[in-house]
């Protein structure tokens, strides 16, 4: 059963034990009220009955003078004095010990009560309610001391009218409390249904989130309990559609970069195999034409060999340990002069270094290569006689280490790629230089994993600077002087 | 080759090595070609000039092969699509979008110019006669003539006869052999090549220039060079 199902019920089931017990208690109340008033009436017609006979047979002794009278003028007199009794009695009956002297209409008289008449001493009045032939009757009996002697005196009234009466009430009360049953029932069901409408709301809200629609946000509406439930419910689905869109943007980077890596393994792999199969299948290749080919298949293979390289690199950076250790920013600078700076005198441009005295905690191997590789984009992005400067620099709220170049820069849009897996601005350049547009984003890996960030600022013509940037304060990473 | 008719097919590719291999394969089979590196330079030059087939690659720059292919429209010039992604969607979403073929790169020489054949041949472009020396071929009429005598050669044999007229001077494997005429499904024994190879020399009197090449498959010798 449904909650708004039980308390409709319940609540029902008290108002309506709450109607009938209200209803018998005031009928039972007039009942009790009924029968008294004609429990009285009885009685008191039964004394005057009584008080009338005696009268008459007082009314005859001093008619005849006599101090008292005999019994057996006593009962010759009865039958003339019981004539009428009068009242609501309807029938009555007059014993004389257990001889019967006189009865009228009193076939229903219980024995019962002549007994309890006869055994009683004094001259009270005995009642008795009892049904005969479906007719109820009030039944008084009493002893009178007449002449002496006792005789008893029982009267019978109806009652069966007051019966009826009580009962038309019960029936009267049955019918309106069926009919106030239903009212109060469809009032009820109504405030039933509309208290626990913002409970169907977030049920249904619920289902929703369930079937895994987690953009929807319920009304705040109703009582004080559901708004807060309505809220909660809201931010719950806040976080899980946040969380579900964060999944889903990892994913659909994987798959991006799963696509991209495809597309830069299967390009060179078509040209290899195409022209290898070209070499292969025809009877006579020029040997212009077979250079040519053993040319680009060659040159092909170094792609995918450097592709495969820096891969490699990428997904190790990604899981070894780093071995961290404190160096001091000149001699850092000065390793990577000696080694590459020959390199780009032989192209024809020169690399100079700004140091500052101080010292970087870095994974020393692995912090080189990503300047190497820094280096190199600036050295291709350059030419004969430009200038490619290595430096560290210091402001109050961070500390980096970059490369600056005089080269061709890159547009905005560039920019805001350019770290992402197999980017590449120009592809035909990038690929006769035999990148695979991996470059900047193994840096950028390089320093998150140095606790660091990857900044690129660059304008088209004017040159890049890209730099390694640690923020002060946030990280164990700080510089010292 | 009594080639009357000149097929052009246009290379819609922009990286530099591939659309050379791929000129260099359509040059084997005497197919004229231009090569096209953007998407949007190619919509111009499909719109200008008329070409008997489109090789479109789907990753491009300007504008993808996909929204070039739905520009030109289904119905025009047939449209191979040549691509890296091998995704069932994406080639789904190729074909439905009217392109007669899908082949995934990397690719084997021969199977390409295979599947180019069979698109040409579906659009009435590739010719319906060929000739060798005294043999003549009819597509259409189904016949073989050699030296004005027709001969009689099985369905089978008369497909491996006209595949190696097609392809002359490139050596042929029996894989490549096999995938083409008894289709990719089939999984037969390269015996089978071997036999049908052998009824056709026989047939044909091609046992000179229907050569063997050891470990590799066959060749059938224009001696042109």
């Amino acid at each position: 059963m449904k909650l708004w199902q039980k308390v409709f019920f319940s609540a029902m089931a008290l108002l309506l034990i709450a109607i009938n017990v209200t209803a018998g208690v005031l009928i039972g109340g007039s009942y009790r009220l009924l029968l008294e008033q004609e429990w009285e009436r009885a009685v008191s017609e039964h004394q005057y009955f009584t008080a009338s006979v005696k009268n008459q047979i007082l009314a005859q002794r001093l008619r005849q003078g006599e101090i008292l009278l005999k019994t057996e003028e006593v009962s010759a007199l009865l039958p003339s004095v019981l004539q009428n009794p009068g009242g609501h009695i309807q029938g009555m009956a007059v014993y004389f010990g257990d001889k019967q002297l006189q009865s009228t209409n009193a076939d229903a008289l219980s024995g019962e009560l002549v007994d309890a008449v006869k055994e009683a001493k004094d001259s009270s009045c005995r009642t008795l309610i009892q049904d005969v032939n479906g007719v109820s009757y009030l039944m008084v009996g009493s002893t009178v001391k007449l002449e002496g002697i006792d005789y008893h005196f029982f009267t019978l009234s109806d009652i069966s009218a007051t019966f009826q009466a009580l009962n038309r009430q019960l029936f009267f009360a049955q019918v309106a409390g069926i009919l106030f049953a239903l009212l109060i029932g469809s009032v009820l069901m109504l405030i039933v249904i509309r208290l626990f409408k913002p409970f169907h709301q977030v049920v249904d809200g619920l289902q929703t989130l369930a079937d895994g629609d987690y953009t929807l946000r319920l009304p705040e509406t109703g009582g004080e309990e559901f708004k807060l439930l309505s809220r909660n419910i809201n931010t719950m689905a806040a976080s899980v559609e946040e969380n579900i869109g964060r999944v889903k943007a990892l994913a659909d980077n994987r798959k991006q970069f799963i696509d991209n890596l495809a597309h830069e393994m299967k390009t060179p792999l078509t040209s290899i195999l195409g022209f290898a199969d070209l070499l292969r299948v025809q009877k006579n290749v020029e040997e212009k034409k077979r250079q040519e080919y053993a040319g680009i298949i060659l040159e092909e293979t170094r792609r995918l060999q450097s592709l495969s390289g820096k891969l490699m690199e990428l997904i190790t950076t990604g899981n070894t340990e780093l071995e961290m250790e404190r160096v001091f920013v000149p001699d850092l600078f000065q390793e990577i002069i000696q080694t590459a700076g020959p390199i780009l005198e032989r192209s024809g441009m020169t690399l100079i270094s700004k140091p500052a005295d101080k010292t970087v905690l870095i994974d020393r191997a692995l912090f080189k290569s990503l300047l190497y590789n820094l280096i190199d984009n600036g050295m291709k992005a350059s030419s004969k006689g430009d200038k490619v400067c290595l430096f560290y620099r210091d402001t109050e709220e961070e500390f980096s280490v970059g490369v600056a170049d005089q080269g061709i820069g890159m547009s905005k849009e560039t920019i805001e790629k350019a770290a992402e897996p197999f980017y590449m601005a120009d592809k035909s350049r990038t690929r006769k230089a035999g990148g695979a547009g991996l470059g900047l984003a193994l840096c950028a890996e390089i320093a998150r994993r140095h606790g660091a960030s990857l900044n690129i600022q660059s304008e088209l013509h004017k040159g890049s600077i890209v730099s390694v940037v640690w923020k002060k304060g946030e990280s164990s990473d700080e510089s010292q002087s | 080759m009594g080639g009357a008719l000149l097929i052009r097919i246009l290379i819609v590719e922009d990286d530099a090595h591939i659309a050379k291999l791929l000129q260099a394969t359509l040059a084997m089979v005497q197919y004229e070609s231009d090569w096209c590196p953007d998407g949007q330079e190619a919509l111009a030059k499909i719109q200008g000039e008329s070409y008997d087939l489109i090789l479109l690659d789907v990753m491009l720059p300007g504008m993808d092969g996909f929204s070039l292919m739905e520009q030109i429209g289904q119905g025009g010039t047939p449209v191979i699509f040549l691509t890296a992604r091998q995704d069932v969607t994406d080639k789904v979403h190729g074909l439905r979008l009217g392109a007669e073929d899908y082949i995934v790169k990397p690719f084997e020489t021969v199977e390409l110019l295979a599947r180019i054949e069979v698109v040409l041949r579906r659009a009435n472009k590739s010719k319906s006669v060929l000739r060798y020396r005294d043999i003549t071929v009819d597509r259409q009429e189904h016949t073989v003539k050699r030296g004005g005598e027709p001969v009689s050669l099985t369905p089978k044999e008369f497909e491996v006869l006209a595949f190696f007229i097609e392809h002359q001077d490139m050596a042929l494997t029996r894989e490549r052999l096999l995938s083409a005429i008894w289709g990719y499904e089939f999984e037969g024994e390269s015996r089978t090549v071997d036999i049908h190879v052998q009824q056709v020399r026989k047939k044909m009197g091609l046992k000179d220039c229907l050569v063997t090449i050891p470990k590799l498959g066959y060749r059938l010798e224009s001696g042109d060079k």
